[in-house]
């Protein structure tokens, strides 16, 4: 088992540490802020409404509490790293704070008894802080009131991720001194918790903004940043347009860095809206009387989208660390996330600027690259539970937690009931009743599973009661702190005491995984990931030949740091080293059958069973294009490349050039407007249509892949972020220029994501629907399909034998979308079923 | 069932898993006041209710039903929300057709860190209904059930 340190928390950094987690190695988080968050990640900055900042910490203290793998250490400071990759010795500093956010459980009885503030948030109790926490540690009844004390600490890890947060640029800087001028953060405030609603935009005066105005300063000096801030500023523009039909909204920019996929199709979202997108090429802001006047255009409001600012703090950690600077970034050596020093690696905005989809990407493909100095990972076995099965015999036993009921006096009828005091510090005393009484149905009535609740089960299930057995009510966050009265919490008590009569066991299956992946084509990011893979399981690259890395690139000259034979050389070696393990089948996809898990793939006479797809058919390239007619029609140009070569080669970049990657901004080349000399783009190949055919998957326009989702304005950035787990990929996934035209360093991201994202599949795992696992019943179905269209993940399908629907349990996530269209009642998920559903619907409305 | 001196409806709510249940945790947590009538109930996903739900809790004895979904674009089921949306304006439309009241059914996005907004459409929804008087829909009883 490795154990790797995190220093800060960006959004790569959490999901670093969760994947490094639960690819079963020892994470140390050292947090900066007093609790997690407390310093902002890009997102919190950038976009506070996005749904993703919720789920990332979910998504951690799950992981957390699941595998047990991360420890956490808040308000740190990095001292030192001394040693050798693989044996590091790393000093920091560390003060515990008042209150130990993993260990309180809500109850608030320190804000009654002590000098404490609480700070709502979502997914959890929020945060408790105590003043005098000398006097107050009896109090707690977890224990999780400390002593703040500050102290040094020495771990032996055997490799570091330094992944520290982002600081965005003061918006003055770019405006100057203006009152009708906000930060987007503070325009994305005003609407955060309470929804998007006209009443709730107001500017300075509380007066409504007839006319609103967005200005990116993308590509003017002093910006640095990526095509986040026009995704966010163009989606939150048309979301504005939503909302009141009547409100002028204009988009300043001097350039649409909108390369990721398919995102141009927002710019054409936009002007179908109305919104009016100004391209500009120099910018005068005024005001007079409240009135903005941007150039020429009076605006009400102007909302400014700040670009990454690198923060002062980052020259120490870049010292203490021993690692090499590159432009106030940490360097990073061709084609790696390591930095200049071996075993000390870097992600997320600390390497440059990037979307919160890279930072997702950097998240995993951590995890192969780190690897390579980490002892091999351990997985936490599962002991083997009995549990008690009786589906007609229902004895129902009722644990009512004190803490949650509060003043509510609940009286309900069960086979047994009884009452406590903090039931989540009690898993002995409810384990003895429950054998005690022979109790085969358990009812909670505790609080949010995202707190306790969820733990209450697993104490259930060390007493032998399955999870299909157990019914959890939240008396908290539901009813005593919101002004519940007892006739609300008694009739939902009832409503799960009702429910749980009916509970059926319900067996998790567990689907056997084929270990193998198969890479479609002959792409670089496909020779990246079979590097990453190899050794681990088998490998097979289905590719006629493989792309050669200025292809791949998608430009003809060398755009690196490095020269042309040394590009040659480290493709060389990549592509050795990419075979030495893997099969090389030769030839082209004529079929796939099966699913995730168990894919057959028939290549002329052979037939190559694997358990998940990476697709990676590169692109090819074109040298003449026209660049600025094509953007305006939605074609994607690549991005990164363009404004590193024009800085390189001091040519004159055209505006398409500058829809870059902005460490260039550092020393933004000389643009013109449509001048300067075409250096070629990306086009998808043909091979993706005959790909995209067999498998079911969606092309964009230009005839690159989708990963199989349904995003909003079809661009894909929410979807990505949004899953925190592999499976509803299907099982496909898409890397490198298959997916969008990109750089060798984006393609290693992408084949990074992939690779590690395969090996997470290479477990014979139980459904992750858990016991929502959807059936069906084969007497009732009659083979309609219906089921199979409204299932998102793909789960279900039309078994050629048999003619019914049937479920690959390992693709289903228990939503219930087929339980629900179906016409027979064949599609039932048995732990929520209609009569589930009719009984507790009687009790609920009394 | 209800008070002579001030009608307290019953409204019961199918708040989905990932986000309206957590926006209802987050105004728990914050300790934002809305009225008892809410009954909240937890599903999966907005897609997994079915009309029949809805209708069936009218018939129970509710005064009106809330479905609470993830804002579109943003349903950990891809497309779950869109479906819900589709079978809400059916069951309006079937609702309105055979005279009932289709105000009594509501479907509203609340993400995950939107306490305040779960707080405010409850308080609101509530006030509307109180302001309708009981729903005369509990009172069909021949539309199917035991």
């Amino acid at each position: 088992m490795g154990k790797v340190l995190i220093f800060g928390l960006s959004l790569a950094a959490y999901r670093a540490a969760a994947n490094l987690a639960r690819a079963g190695h020892k994470v140390v988080l050292l947090n900066r802020g007093e609790f997690i968050w407390h310093k902002f990640t890009q997102m919190q900055w950038q976009q506070p409404r996005d749904i993703i900042n919720g789920y990332s910490k979910g998504f951690l203290k799950q992981v957390m509490m699941m595998t047990g793998n991360i420890e956490v250490y808040q308000n740190s400071e990095l001292l030192g790293i001394e040693g050798q990759p693989g044996n590091f010795k790393v000093k920091f500093k560390t003060r515990l704070p008042s209150v130990d956010e993993f260990k309180c459980i809500g109850c608030d009885i320190c804000l009654h008894k002590c000098k404490a503030k609480h700070m709502p948030r979502p997914l959890g109790a929020g945060l408790y802080f105590v003043e005098n926490p000398e006097e107050c540690q009896d109090v707690c009844p977890a224990g999780a009131i400390n002593i703040p004390r500050e102290e040094e600490k020495e771990l032996n890890v055997e490799a570091v991720i330094l992944a520290p947060e982002y600081e965005p640029e003061d918006i003055q800087r770019y405006v100057g001194d203006i009152d009708n001028a906000i930060s987007f953060r503070e325009f994305a405030f005003m609407l955060r918790g309470v929804g998007v609603d006209k009443r709730n935009l107001k500017r300075k005066d509380g007066k409504y903004p007839q006319r609103l105005g967005f200005f990116i300063p993308g590509g003017f000096e002093g910006f640095l940043g990526s095509s986040e801030e026009y995704v966010i500023v163009f989606r939150e523009a048309i979301l504005m347009k939503e909302m009141d039909k009547n409100l002028d909204v204009h988009i300043f920019a001097k350039e649409l860095r909108l390369y990721g996929h398919n995102q141009m199709n927002l710019y054409d979202v936009a002007i179908s809206k109305g919104i009016k997108v100004h391209l500009i090429d120099d910018y005068k802001v005024s005001e007079v009387d409240g009135v903005v006047k941007f150039n020429d255009t009076e605006l009400d409001l102007l909302v400014v989208m700040p670009g990454q600012r690198i923060p002062e703090d980052w020259e120490e950690i870049k010292k203490v660390a021993g690692i090499e600077d590159e432009n106030g970034f940490a360097k990073t050596k061709p084609f790696s996330f390591e930095t200049t020093r071996e075993g000390v690696f870097a992600i997320g905005e600390f390497i440059k600027p990037i979307s919160s989809t890279e930072a997702v990407y950097h998240g995993t493909a951590i995890v192969p690259e780190v690897e390579r100095y980490l002892k091999p990972p351990e997985m936490p076995q599962m002991p083997q539970m009995e549990f008690v099965r009786d589906d007609f015999n229902p004895k129902v036993g009722v644990f009512i937690c004190g803490c949650a009921a509060g003043d509510l006096n609940i009286d309900v009828e069960a086979d047994y009931v009884s009452k406590k005091d903090f039931l989540c510090l009690r898993a002995q005393e409810i384990a003895q009743e429950i054998k005690e009484n022979k109790l085969n149905r358990v009812v909670f009535g505790a609080c949010s599973p995202s707190l306790r609740g969820g733990m209450l089960e697993m104490v259930a299930m060390q007493s032998g009661i399955h999870p299909s057995y157990v019914e959890l009510v939240q008396l908290r966050e539901f009813v005593s702190r919101v002004g519940g009265d007892e006739r609300k919490a008694n009739s939902m008590m009832r409503a799960a005491i009702s429910k749980a009569r009916k509970d059926y066991f319900v067996e998790v299956p567990v689907t056997a995984t084929k270990k193998g992946v198969a890479i479609i084509g002959g792409g670089l990011a496909g020779l990246m990931a079979a590097r990453y893979i190899n050794g681990r399981v088998g490998v097979y690259i289905i590719a006629e030949e493989f792309d050669e890395p200025h292809m791949a690139t998608g430009v003809k000259e060398n755009t690196l740091n490095m020269s042309d034979e040394e590009l040659r050389n480290w493709y060389d070696e990549l592509k050795k080293e990419a075979l030495k393990k893997s099969w090389h089948i030769k030839g082209k996809v004529e079929s796939i059958e099966g699913t995730l898990g168990n894919f057959k793939i028939k290549v002329g006479e052979q037939v190559i069973e694997a358990g998940v797809i990476i697709i990676a058919t590169g692109g090819e390239v074109i040298s003449k294009g026209n660049h600025i007619a094509g953007r305006f029609q939605g074609k994607t140009m690549h991005g990164q490349i363009g404004s590193i070569i024009a800085k390189r080669k001091n040519v004159d970049a055209t505006y398409e050039f500058m829809k870059s990657y902005s460490l260039l901004d550092l020393y933004p080349p000389n643009a013109v407007k449509g001048e300067g000399e075409p250096i070629g783009f990306v086009k998808a190949r043909e091979y993706n249509r005959e790909i995209a055919e067999i498998l079911g998957l969606k092309l964009d326009e230009d005839g690159f892949f989708y990963f199989a989702q349904e995003p909003l304005h079809n661009v894909e950035r929410m979807g990505i972020q949004f899953f925190i787990a592999e499976e509803p990929f299907g099982g496909v996934f898409i890397a490198g220029l298959a997916h969008r035209p990109m750089s060798i360093e984006e393609e290693l991201e992408e084949a990074g994501f992939a690779a590690q994202s395969a090996m997470f599949l290479m477990r014979d795992i139980p459904s992750p629907a858990g016991k929502l696992v959807s059936t069906t019943n084969p007497r009732r179905c009659a083979g309609c399909g219906i089921c199979v269209d409204a299932c998102f993940s793909g789960a279900r399908f039309i078994d050629e034998e048999d003619k019914i629907a049937k479920v690959n349990p390992q693709l289903c996530l228990g939503c219930g979308a087929c339980a629900n269209v179906c016409p027979s009642g064949a599609a039932v998920l048995v732990a929520y079923r209609a009569d589930h559903m009719f009984e507790m619907l009687k009790e609920v409305v009394k | 069932m209800s008070n002579e001196k001030e009608f307290e409806p019953v409204i019961v709510g199918f708040f989905c898993n990932w986000c309206t249940s957590a926006a209802a945790d987050l105004a728990g947590t914050s300790r934002l006041h809305y009225p008892a009538s809410i009954r909240p109930i937890r599903v999966m996903c907005s897609s997994t209710v079915d009309p029949v739900y809805l209708i069936r809790a009218l018939q129970e004895g509710a005064d009106a039903t809330i479905l609470g979904g993830c804002h579109p674009g943003d349903c950990h089921y891809i497309s779950g929300n869109y479906k819900a949306r589709r079978r809400v304006v059916i069951v309006k439309t079937v609702l309105k057709s055979l005279g009932f009241d289709d105000d009594r059914v509501l479907l509203e996005w609340i993400s995950g860190s939107e306490g305040p907004k779960f707080a405010r459409v409850m308080n609101e929804y509530t006030e509307y209904i109180k302001k309708k008087g009981p729903s005369d829909f509990k009172y069909v009883d021949s539309l199917g059930g035991e």
